[in-house]
């Protein structure tokens, strides 16, 4: 049994942890007692309420073999290699054409004690903390540059619980090689009578020359607590997007850590965030720049229903010595309706001197005139909303990057976005 | 076709519209003319439906059917077309996507078979020519970005594609340059015909000019102070509006 507003000790150290693994992770146990989950007053959990989580009382989650679950992106079989991660527990792995090893299985070498926590240990807290003194399996995805062509990595974390409310902790590490590239798709979702937590974390190195493609979709049931603590750390001339879809889960939120660490890297961020019902979701999205001549774009847009709130906020620190970088941060978001609420904040710190930064934020309803034009034109109220809802999160939905799944993503959102207004 | 009896409307407070009659046959051209703020686009947009508007009473027949009970869509898909004195624009959704779902839609309502996309461009190719609209602009978000002159061709392009039955017209030949001015203007006189209606607002003589109408009225403060054939806007473009308020001004 896990209460998270206590000291957590009881939960038995894996016989897969070596001495470097347990070392780590009674380093979590010793953070997680000090700094414990943040309190409505601490500086930015103000507007992100997680006391209905503090709430429950969550057991580990068992391995689960339900034949019958549920196949949330069935449409990527044949076109995606896929391993699913169940309660915390990673699945076959073999047989992917990727260079996978987990802790449980025995087949690491060593190098996820040696890369564990090193894409940005010490930026995370709280959930962060959590999952570091609880994880009890870790999954390491390594990529060479070599001229084999691969299909997209589907990674799915999927919870099954029953009648008890149930926490997972899981842990993923990527790391690409010098000149290598990689496609993944990561997705959360599950199925249960009770609440569930989802605590994950994705560490991701990238070496000098690399590139990641990356595509998360939180489309979580109405039960789940979605928490995606995402690291990740860029060499020399590297390139990262990341596309992220939230429209799942009663309470989410994503924690992102992206460090440029060495001149000429660059990154993208886009997020969409469909909200609906009573819906709470939080974004922290931050860029450090701690090199020279690095790039970042945040693009965050949401559209928020029903009574759903959200809270966005972008970091951008341009630390000294990172001269010519080059930051921008675009927030925009729609509410269909008066009881919904957006807070969007975009953040610059800038230490250096020779920098082009921006940032902006807005925050408006559907616009009048756009909506009567199309009617004027023959459009139903009804198809001119769509049209203009579709072409507000066109950003994300038509520019997925990962080509092969772009168009069953792009038609997914489209689908999604149909029931915003209920 | 469209007989307009008695129409009172407002903008919040502000009352605009102060009993305005007007009755438009088939194959009529009426222009409407009239100072800054009389309350032209006002009417325009009124009759389109725009829900800025309140109409405070009066009648609005339309085709027989009373056309303020209609919603916006239902008017456009029954064939009333109104082009926009300051067209909207909306990044994000495609000119040509934008066009072929609107006549697909209007179509559709009027029991014939939505076009293909192979028969929407060649349909498409047609009228493009004839308004002298580049291809390209097709493909940019519908009036993103597009100049003055662009936005009011792009006006007359839609009205050429889904060929309404009545077309209120609200200065779609202001702020154009003379080329531009002559292909706006054969655009109206191609889709003039016996079968439709045609309501021109503009303020300048120079688009009758190509397009003679049967009638002038004279829009001041909310009201049609007086009505005339083709001659009234000659006499208006040489005198302006003092004359007119002072000889039939309500106050
Ligand atoms: N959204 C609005 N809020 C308040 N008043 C408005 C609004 N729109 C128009 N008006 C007022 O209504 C009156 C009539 O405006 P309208 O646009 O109908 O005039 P118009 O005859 O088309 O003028 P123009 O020749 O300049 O196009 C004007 O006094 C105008 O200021
Ligand atoms: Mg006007």
């Amino acid at each position: 049994m896990i209460n998270l507003n206590k000291e957590i000790s009881s939960v038995p150290l894996p016989s897969s942890f070596n001495a470097q693994m347990k070392r780590y992770r009674e380093k979590g146990l010793k953070r997680y007692s000090e700094s414990g989950l943040p309190g409505k007053k601490v500086e930015h959990w103000m507007k992100f309420d997680i006391n209905p989580l503090k709430e429950i009382i969550y057991k580990e989650a068992l391995e689960s073999i339900d034949k019958n679950r549920p196949d949330l992106h069935r449409e990527f079989t044949g076109i995606c290699e896929r391993i699913d991660i169940i309660n915390g527990f990673i699945q076959d792995h073999k047989g992917t054409g990727y260079r996978i090893s987990t802790l449980s299985s025995g087949d690491d070498t060593g190098r996820i004690p040696e890369l564990i926590g090193s894409a940005g240990d010490e930026k995370g807290n709280y959930f962060y903390n959590l999952n570091s003194s609880l994880f009890s399996d870790t999954i390491l995805i390594r990529v060479e540059k070599d001229n084999k062509k691969r299909n997209p990595l589907y990674i799915s974390q999927l919870m099954l619980g029953k009648s008890e409310p149930i926490i997972s902790n899981s842990r993923i590490i990527v790391e690409i090689e010098e000149g290598a590239k990689l496609e993944l798709i990561q997705s959360f979702s599950g199925k249960s009578s009770s609440p569930y937590l989802n605590n994950s974390v994705t560490e991701i190195i990238l070496h000098k020359n690399a590139r990641m493609d990356h595509v998360v979709l939180q489309e979580d049931s109405e039960e789940a607590f979605v928490f995606n603590n995402l690291f990740v750390t860029q060499g020399e001339s590297s390139e990262y997007n990341l596309q992220t879809l939230n429209a799942g889960a009663s309470i989410s939120r994503n924690e992102y850590h992206i460090n440029l660490s060495r001149k000429n890297s660059s990154c993208h961020v886009t997020g969409l965030f469909l909200g609906k019902k009573n819906q709470l979701h939080n974004s922290d999205v931050t860029i450090h720049h701690n090199a020279p001549a690095c790039t970042s774009r945040t693009t965050t847009k949401a559209i928020a229903g029903g009574a759903s709130q959200g809270v966005f906020r972008g970091f951008a620190i341009v630390n000294p010595g990172a001269q010519k970088s080059d930051a921008i941060q675009q927030f925009k978001s729609i509410l269909l309706n008066d009881t919904c609420q957006i807070n969007m904040e975009p953040h610059l710190e800038i230490w250096a001197d020779d920098v082009k930064c921006s940032h902006g934020a807005t925050v408006g309803q559907l616009d009048q005139n756009q909506l009567f034009y199309l009617q004027q034109r023959g459009f139903t109220p009804e198809d001119a909303r769509k049209v203009l809802l579709e072409a507000f999160a066109a950003d994300v939905a038509e520019l997925i990057s990962i080509e092969k799944v772009n168009e069953i993503i792009k038609a997914g959102i489209y689908t999604l976005m149909d029931d915003l207004y209920e | 076709m469209l007989n307009v009896k008695n129409l009172h409307a407002s903008i919040g407070e502000n009352k605009i519209l102060k009993g305005i009659s007007l009755k438009v046959n088939k194959g009529e051209v009426h222009a409407i003319m009239g100072p800054n703020g009389s309350g032209k686009s006002t009417f325009s947009q009124v009759i389109a439906g725009n829900p800025a508007y309140q109409v405070n009473s009066g009648d609005v027949l339309y085709e027989g059917e009373n056309l303020l009970d209609m919603q916006p869509h239902l008017r456009a898909r029954a064939g009333l077309f109104m082009g926009f004195q300051y067209p909207v624009e909306i990044p994000g959704v495609t000119n040509i996507y934008f066009l072929k779902n609107s006549l697909n839609a209007i179509r559709v309502a009027n029991g014939l078979q939505p076009l293909d996309a192979y028969e929407f461009n060649d349909y498409l190719g047609q009228k493009m020519d004839e308004v002298g609209i580049s291809r390209e602009l097709t493909r940019r978000a519908v009036n993103s970005g597009f100049s003055g002159g662009e936005k009011k061709r792009n006006e007359i392009l839609q009205l050429l594609v889904l060929n309404p039955k009545l077309a209120i017209l609200d200065e779609t030949d202001s702020g154009l340059d003379i080329d531009a001015l002559k292909t706006v203007a054969s655009g109206v006189e191609k889709f003039r015909s016996q079968n439709n209606g045609v309501i021109l607002v503009t303020h300048y003589q120079r688009l009758l000019d190509f397009i003679p109408p049967d009638f002038v009225h004279v829009l001041i403060d909310g009201e049609i102070v007086l009505s005339g054939d083709s001659k009234l806007a000659l006499e208006l473009e040489a005198r302006g509006y003092n004359w007119v308020k002072e000889e039939n001004g309500s106050d």
